[in-house]
């Protein structure tokens, strides 16, 4: 082992930090070399000056007292959590029941479960194609004026998502008249009589 | 602990605080302040002056201290009463410090800093204790303590001037006590090597 190993062991043999076995080995080595024999000395020296000097400055120093400071700031935040955990966290509380129950309310309005106040009405056998019975003499149907064509259905591809959107804004509104002409069928009692009525809903057209 | 006569083993003396401090502990832990005051006054003149050894700065180890007390509040429930608050008051003041010198390292105090310190740590003051003893032994150990890394400065001033031994040291430092050997071989060699080198005080 070279001295600047040794060197290392001498600085930890000075302040007995050494286990027994290397304690021997250092001992044995500084019986035989002067110059770490020197080190192990200054290292010596320097350690007891270290703790004079520590001393000297340590005495001079008024480092006062942290006691009062700690004591002031526990019981600072003391009061600070007291307070968040007693009215403020009430109030919180409180805060978030009525959002929530706002929120609820909203829902129920607006939300999509809600019942829509669609007014969209099914055409009634009376406005469809009427199947008129067997009769001779048989009372062409009249349209009435109140007459409500069937809904174009909805799940039109041709409709984007915007006219989809605007046709469900228009919901609540009366049903926009039929594109197509209404056709009823009249049956009379010769098999190979039949009356086809055609009526243009946009206009007052009628073909028979 | 530190405060016992040097004559006391270091790991009896470290027993000795432990059994005394586990009375206050308990009350502390039940919500008596007084009983915290009382811990905290046993303490502080060790806290602050281990503080003071790492940093340098009596400003900068009055803040540690006062932090190393308010956790010591915090962990109360959850201290281990085997080990002891001694022993805990080391590893956090060691860990507070060597993180204030890091700080320190990445943002060093610009000379405005110094002045506004000195101004409010009062000029008067400055001047009575570079007359002092006390004020030169300061200006020599300065030096040699810079030279040395932070747990280099730690391991030695744990062992040397605060008297704790090899396994008190390991767990202030919360590392292997080989780890703490290296420290102290290094940490002593490079304070020689201050001593006696160009830059080294006289």
């Amino acid at each position: 082992m070279n001295c600047v190993r040794w060197q290392r062991l001498v600085a930890l043999y000075v302040g007995d930090d050494l286990d027994r076995s290397r304690t021997a080995g250092v001992e044995q080595h500084l019986s035989t070399c002067p110059s770490c024999r020197d080190l192990e000395h200054d290292l010596r020296s320097d350690r007891l000056h270290l703790q004079d000097l520590d001393a000297a400055a340590a005495g001079g120093l008024e480092l006062g007292s942290v006691r009062g400071a700690v004591m002031a700031k526990i019981v600072n935040r003391r009061k600070r959590s007291l307070m968040f955990s007693q009215p403020r966290l009430l109030s919180a509380l409180a805060m978030v029941v009525v959002v929530i129950a706002l929120a609820l309310v909203m829902r129920q309005s607006t939300g999509p479960d809600a019942p829509r106040t669609v007014s969209r009405q099914s055409p009634s056998p009376a406005s469809g194609v009427p199947v008129v019975p067997e009769q001779r003499d048989i009372p062409l149907p009249q349209p009435t004026p109140d007459f409500v064509p069937p809904i174009p259905n909805s799940t039109d591809t041709r409709l984007t998502r915007a006219e989809t959107s605007l046709s469900a804004l228009s919901t609540s509104s009366p049903p926009p008249a039929p594109a197509e002409p209404m056709t009823i069928k009249i049956l009379t009692d010769d098999p190979e009589v039949v009356i086809y009525w055609i009526v243009d809903p946009k206009g007052d057209k009628e073909y028979v | 602990m530190v405060g016992a006569p040097a004559a006391i083993p270091d790991m009896l003396a470290l027993v000795v605080a432990t059994t005394e401090d586990l009375g206050l502990v308990e009350r502390a832990r039940a919500g008596d302040d007084a009983a915290f005051g009382e811990l905290v006054s046993e303490h502080e003149k060790t806290v602050l002056r281990t503080a003071w050894r790492l940093v340098g700065n009596a400003e900068d180890a009055r803040d540690i201290a006062q932090e190393v007390f308010l956790r010591l509040h915090r962990t109360l429930g959850r201290l281990d009463p085997k080990r002891g608050v001694g022993a805990w008051l080391y590893r956090v003041t060691v860990n507070l410090a060597l993180t204030a010198l890091r700080k320190r390292k990445r943002h060093p105090e610009s000379s405005l800093e110094n002045i506004v310190r000195r101004a409010a740590g009062g000029i008067e003051r400055l001047e009575q204790e570079r007359r002092t003893d006390a004020a030169d032994a300061r200006r020599l150990l300065a030096p040699v303590l810079e030279k040395l890394t932070g747990k280099e400065r730690a391991a030695v001033i744990l062992r040397d001037l605060e008297g704790l031994d090899m396994k008190a040291v390991a767990h202030a430092l919360g590392c292997r006590q080989v780890t703490v050997r290296s420290y102290l071989s290094r940490g002593r060699l490079k304070m020689r090597n201050a001593v006696t080198g160009p830059g080294g005080p006289p």
